[in-house]
């Protein structure tokens, strides 16, 4: 039985050979971590930029970017892999830091809500989500844990996923009782609410780095500027992001 | 005075073959050309082919409801089908019950430096003998053989048709063969079976 | 905790969860192949469309099905949790995971080696009086058992490199879930972490290797 006839076959080949043919972006390309996904939109909008954008981990970003992927500008959701691309003299000039992204302890929406840290080691908190040590989410959350010295007392009830996605998926459906988010979870997941900001104090700050490839056509730079807007800071702001502090 | 009489009358369903015949020796022989139903016939009585009609051997009735592995049969394939992961003896003793004696069929088949080697070492007209050594160790009421001498030298021909004149003595035997004179000489009752 | 019992750990896990996986799963697989092998028609078709299920899921899908299924709301949580049995986010859920991947692979190369057998062969054991039941253990296994091996082998190889459902579903729970897959994903997490997901990834490799070596060895071709 005829499947397949050519006359159905061809223009289907056609039609994918066209789809891999790349076309050179015209507007300035943007890859930025995962947690801008919602606001950057909202902020090329309001600040009447065009640019394209892909989002995705910071690390598996920085990767890419290292393997030759075409951005023009690279936006991080913490300091260190702008500063490793920087190291290996990937970047063209100084990177920016333009929002913070704050840890919040949150929960699934309409659960018991603790007030600070202290209170996680009451019965009712079984099971804590909390990222892996080795992503920046992971990496404050113990920090913080550490430094109030719960840490160990809370390790035992740590459900432990492997990055920020994963812990705000299983907090969201109810596979934890409590969890360690960035604000910005927060704020993309309506399942999920913030119970109290981790004290800032606690751990190292989590800089959103925005910064400009060695390789980027010349408005490239501008994107900086549009980032660090007044304009820009309160669509982040508006987005749990904290810009307040940041230098003009 | 051992009660002989065969009746049957069998139709097999798939393929589709009808045989009818009635006779009292101890050696019945299927014939016809090649395609006409012989070894359908056989799987039919041997229960590996699904049959209805009647079977009476040696004055018993055989069950046709009855599963395969639930007859009193003893099947030798054409194509001997000895079970490749088997060595010869262990082929042999596959369906023997308890603690029949091999030895008997080993001599006269002349088998006995064979035993440790694997069927797919064998000649054609090894793996025969050994087919028919291994239908022979289950100790069978009837003997279905398909074209035993098919493979054989004329010095073993011989050997067989004693064998199995012997194995007649207290079973019945129903073969199918192209062999005009191995027949005659067993004495064969011949059915003809015509292509429908 | 240094690079090399990182690795270790990893190492332990994911060999572990795969033999886990395999010895809970061989036998259900080898009698789905066989039910496979056996079956007719509609029965036949709708049978094998349940077993592909899984094989064209993305893992990440069928680490969220489990999490439906046996997670803590799921279908079968209450269930569970009155059982006082915890899958999701355990070794155990791992298991699940990697069984539910490498299952139609290995069902599917059942049923392969139950369809190369000469029904004959079983026909002809039959005639010497064995039941339904002797036949499948002195013929048709011992001569499906080198494709059977070869099943269980993918099997194998699936559930060593098993990520996405592992990492929704169990966890990633160093010596506990965080198997060699989910350790590399940590590594690469880290702008200094390339070497070590290097290591993992050639831990990966040998482990494939030894199994591939032991399928090689169960499946000496012993008879024609």
């Amino acid at each position: 039985m005829r499947l397949a006839p050519s006359g159905v076959v061809a223009p289907l080949m056609l039609l994918c050979a066209l789809g891999c043919i790349e076309t050179r972006p015209r507007e300035v390309h943007v890859c930025a971590a995962s947690s801008l996904a919602q606001a950057m939109p909202e902020l090329l909008t309001r600040t009447h930029t065009g640019a394209t954008t892909a989002f995705g981990a910071s690390g598996a970003l920085a990767r890419q970017i290292r393997l030759g992927a075409p951005c023009d500008v690279f936006i991080s959701a913490d300091a260190r892999w702008a500063a490793s691309l920087a190291e290996d003299g990937l970047t063209r000039g100084a990177s920016v830091h333009i929002a913070t992204n704050v840890v919040v302890v949150a929960t699934p929406r309409d659960a018991p809500r603790p007030a600070a840290l202290s209170d996680l080691q009451a019965p009712r908190y079984a099971h804590i989500a909390v990222a892996a040590p080795e992503a920046p989410l992971g990496e404050a959350t113990r920090a913080a844990l550490d430094n109030a010295h719960l840490l160990s007392v809370l390790k035992p009830h740590f459900v432990l996923a492997s990055d920020a996605n994963t812990t705000r998926m299983w907090l969201a459906r109810g596979e934890a009782n409590a969890g360690f988010v960035y604000a910005t979870d927060v704020a993309q997941e309506p399942a999920i609410e913030r119970a109290f900001d981790v004290p800032p104090d606690l751990y190292e700050a989590l800089h959103v780095t925005a910064v400009v490839l060695r390789n980027a056509r010349p408005e490239a730079e501008a994107m900086l500027g549009v980032l660090a807007s007044q304009e820009a800071r309160s669509v982040l702001r508006a987005h749990a992001f904290q810009v307040d502090g940041l230098v003009e | 005075m051992r009660d002989r009489a065969t009746r049957v009358d069998l139709h097999v369903d798939l393929p589709r073959v009808r045989i009818a015949f009635e006779c009292d020796a101890p050696i019945i022989a299927l014939r016809g050309p090649s395609g006409c139903g012989k070894t359908t016939i056989l799987r039919g009585i041997a229960g590996i082919a699904r049959a209805h009609g009647l079977i009476i051997i040696d004055g018993a009735s055989m069950d046709l409801t009855l599963p395969p592995e639930a007859r009193a049969i003893g099947y030798c394939p054409q194509d001997a089908l000895l079970f490749p992961h088997l060595n010869v003896r262990e082929n042999m003793a596959f369906g023997a019950s308890s603690k029949v004696s091999i030895e008997e069929f080993v001599d006269t088949l002349a088998l006995g430096s064979l035993l440790t080697r694997m069927p797919r070492s064998l000649s054609g007209g090894e793996q025969q003998r050994v087919a028919l050594a291994r239908a022979l160790a289950r100790e069978p009421r009837v003997l279905l053989l398909d074209e035993p001498f098919a493979a054989q030298h004329p010095e073993m021909r011989s050997q067989m048709i004693a064998l199995i004149r012997r194995a007649s003595q207290s079973r019945a035997v129903i073969m199918t063969s192209h062999d005009e004179a191995n027949l005659k000489a067993l004495d064969a009752f011949m059915v003809h079976v015509l292509h429908a | 905790m240094g690079w090399l019992s990182e690795l270790s750990e990893a190492l332990l896990v994911s060999a572990g969860v795969a033999s886990t996986a395999l010895g809970l799963s061989a036998p259900f697989a080898i009698a789905t192949g066989l039910a496979l092998a056996r079956l007719r028609g509609l029965q036949r078709a709708v049978a094998m469309g349940a077993v592909l299920v899984p094989m064209v899921l993305p893992p990440v899908v069928i680490g969220f099905g489990l999490l439906t299924a046996l997670g803590r709301h799921g279908l079968f949580g209450g269930a569970l949790d009155a059982l006082g049995v915890q899958l999701a986010f355990s070794f155990a859920g791992a298991v699940a995971a990697a069984s539910c991947v490498g299952f139609p692979l290995f069902a599917l190369s059942a049923k392969s080696a139950f369809e190369s057998v000469d029904p004959k062969l079983e026909e002809v054991a039959r005639t010497l009086g064995a039941s339904r039941w002797r036949v499948l253990r002195q013929v048709s296994l011992p001569l499906a058992f080198p494709a059977l091996a070869g099943g269980a082998t993918l099997f194998f190889a699936r559930a060593l490199g098993e990520f996405g459902a592992t990492m929704i579903f169990a966890g990633d729970a160093p010596g506990r879930t965080r198997t060699l897959a989910l350790a590399t994903y940590a590594a690469l997490q880290r702008p200094d972490g390339d070497a070590d997901a290097v290591s993992f990834c050639v831990a990966s490799l040998m482990l494939s290797m030894l199994a591939i070596a032991l399928h090689l060895s169960l499946t000496r071709a012993r008879h024609a």
